[in-house]
């Protein structure tokens, strides 16, 4: 053994504590953060804000088209009369809303806070 | 006519080597399919020493490729694994090599290709295979990467110290094979029959098409029958020639692929275990990827075998490795019985230590 094997062990012991940091970090925080919850009769879906992609759902009066993209989930359609689901804005973690719904279509969507900051200010 | 220049003597030997040594790794039980020790690299970290760049490549392509057919996965998706992985350990370690080498032994060397390897592999598996889940599989690779680098330099650095045979082997003069080595593996190339020819073309064909299939297929439940389907043709063709398929391996990485896709949510909520949301989206992912995976292993099996047989100088240089591959495994299993007691690995290692020496200088 030389100096540089010391080195290069070093460095993988190094390389691989930070990976298993990075992956317990991501079990303990992954639960329900930067996840978007969807319930809808009586059903729910769990969709990850960070992809980007369209998501349709089948409610009581008909489908509901909703948006994930740049961290943020909004409604672009919905069946129903006044529309106001499409102009609750977009939820997340860092939009400071994080409720929005289609009550005639029975689609509620639900983004929790990032940090406990956000959640004293809303309630 | 560079590559014949390039595949001299001593790299199919090192190349057969490499490929023996696949077949150990392959025989060795890992609690994960894609854990690995990396066995075959040992025959590129002993070549650093006494190979040309050009020289050594040429061995790295060579590895990767018979480990392949070895492990029955030319061309499918582990194949691509296989280059990125060899790769980035193979250049990893050349230049380590060449800057370090005064200053760091095997032990230092390997692990750093080792490392690399497992940083391309985990890259092409958030790409291509888990996704996001592949965070969750970081620590399990990195760390295993880590500990078999280490091993391997462990056994580097002991063979370059103890070995007659490759103190002999690296000062011995590098000399181009004769076309007229190999007697016996010649007539068998020609007795191949026009119908064989056309039933490994028609292999061929099955095989390609598939692989597209796969490619583009986007709906979970066509590519699980896919999958299904070319393991019923696969599973069928090679009971008739006499050959075994891993099942019990395919369900394993299959279950691991799934698992994976798993830890990450999207869609549907189907149950929860605890607090564990298995979800449509996630499941169906999964279902996907293993399925395209398996799928092409199946396949690659169906198309390729060892039996390989390409024409022209580059096949007879093939030929050559297969004839060496032949007599380094044949010796081996039954040593392994006879030899007992306290020095087991050293007595281990001479004995293949002489082994090796009687094939290639004999």
């Amino acid at each position: 053994m030389k100096i540089g094997d010391y080195i290069v062990l070093i460095l993988g012991c190094v390389l691989v504590a930070g990976v298993t940091f990075g992956a317990i970090q991501k079990g303990t925080s992954a639960d329900d953060s930067n996840m978007a919850i969807i319930t809808c009769r009586g059903e729910q879906y769990l969709y990850p804000l960070s992809k980007d992609q369209t998501i349709t759902i089948q409610g009581n009066i008909g489908v509901s088209e909703l948006e994930i993209k740049n961290g943020s989930i909004y409604f672009t359609s919905s069946p129903c009369r006044d529309h106001i689901c499409e102009n609750m804005g977009h939820a997340g973690p860092d939009t400071g809303i994080h409720f929005i719904a289609c009550l005639p279509n029975d689609v509620v969507v639900y983004v929790n806070g990032d940090s406990r900051e956000t959640d004293d200010i809303d309630y | 006519m560079k590559q014949t220049t390039l595949i001299t003597k001593r790299i199919t030997f090192l190349a057969a080597l490499c490929m023996a040594l696949s077949l150990v790794e392959l025989a060795i039980p890992k609690p994960l399919p894609f854990m690995r020790l990396g066995l075959a690299n040992l025959p590129l970290i002993l070549g650093l020493g006494f190979l040309s760049t050009g020289q050594f490549y040429v061995l790295v392509v060579l590895k990767i490729c018979l480990q392949a057919l070895v492990s029955g996965t030319f061309f499918s998706y582990v194949f691509l694994f296989s280059i990125g992985g060899t790769m980035a350990s193979a250049i990893t370690m050349h230049l380590f090599y060449r800057w370090f080498s005064k200053g760091m032994t095997c032990i230092g060397i390997s692990t750093a290709g080792s490392l690399a390897n497992a940083g391309v592999q985990y890259a092409l598996s958030r790409l291509v295979l888990f996704g996001e889940g592949a965070a969750y599989i970081a620590p399990l690779l990195f760390g295993s990467a880590f500990i078999t680098g280490i091993l391997l330099g462990i056994v580097a650095n002991y063979s370059l110290k103890h070995s007659l045979f490759l103190e002999r082997f690296a000062a011995s003069s590098d000399i181009i094979p004769e076309s007229t080595v190999l007697p016996d593996n010649v007539q068998t190339q020609k007795e191949m029959t026009i119908s064989s020819r056309l039933l490994s073309i028609a292999r061929l064909a099955v095989f390609a098409s598939g692989i597209i299939v796969l490619c583009f297929v986007k709906n979970t439940w066509v590519a699980l029958a896919c999958m299904l389907i070319a393991f019923l043709v696969t599973f069928i063709v090679r009971r008739k020639n006499g050959k075994r398929v891993r099942v019990m391996q395919s369900v394993f990485i299959f279950a691991s692929v799934l698992l994976f896709a798993l830890l990450v949510p999207g869609g549907k909520v189907l149950f929860t275990i605890g607090s564990w949301r298995i979800t449509l989206g996630a499941l169906e992912s999964g279902i996907r990827r293993g399925s395209i995976l398996l799928g092409s292993v199946f396949l690659s099996q169906l198309a390729f075998s060892k039996e390989i047989q390409l024409p022209g100088l580059l096949g007879e240089r093939v030929a050559d490795i297969f004839s060496y591959f032949g007599k380094i495994t044949a010796a081996v299993p039954k040593k392994t019985e006879k030899i007992r007691g306290r020095n087991r690995l050293k007595d281990y290692f001479k004995s293949i230590d002489a082994h090796l020496m009687l094939v290639f200088f004999n």
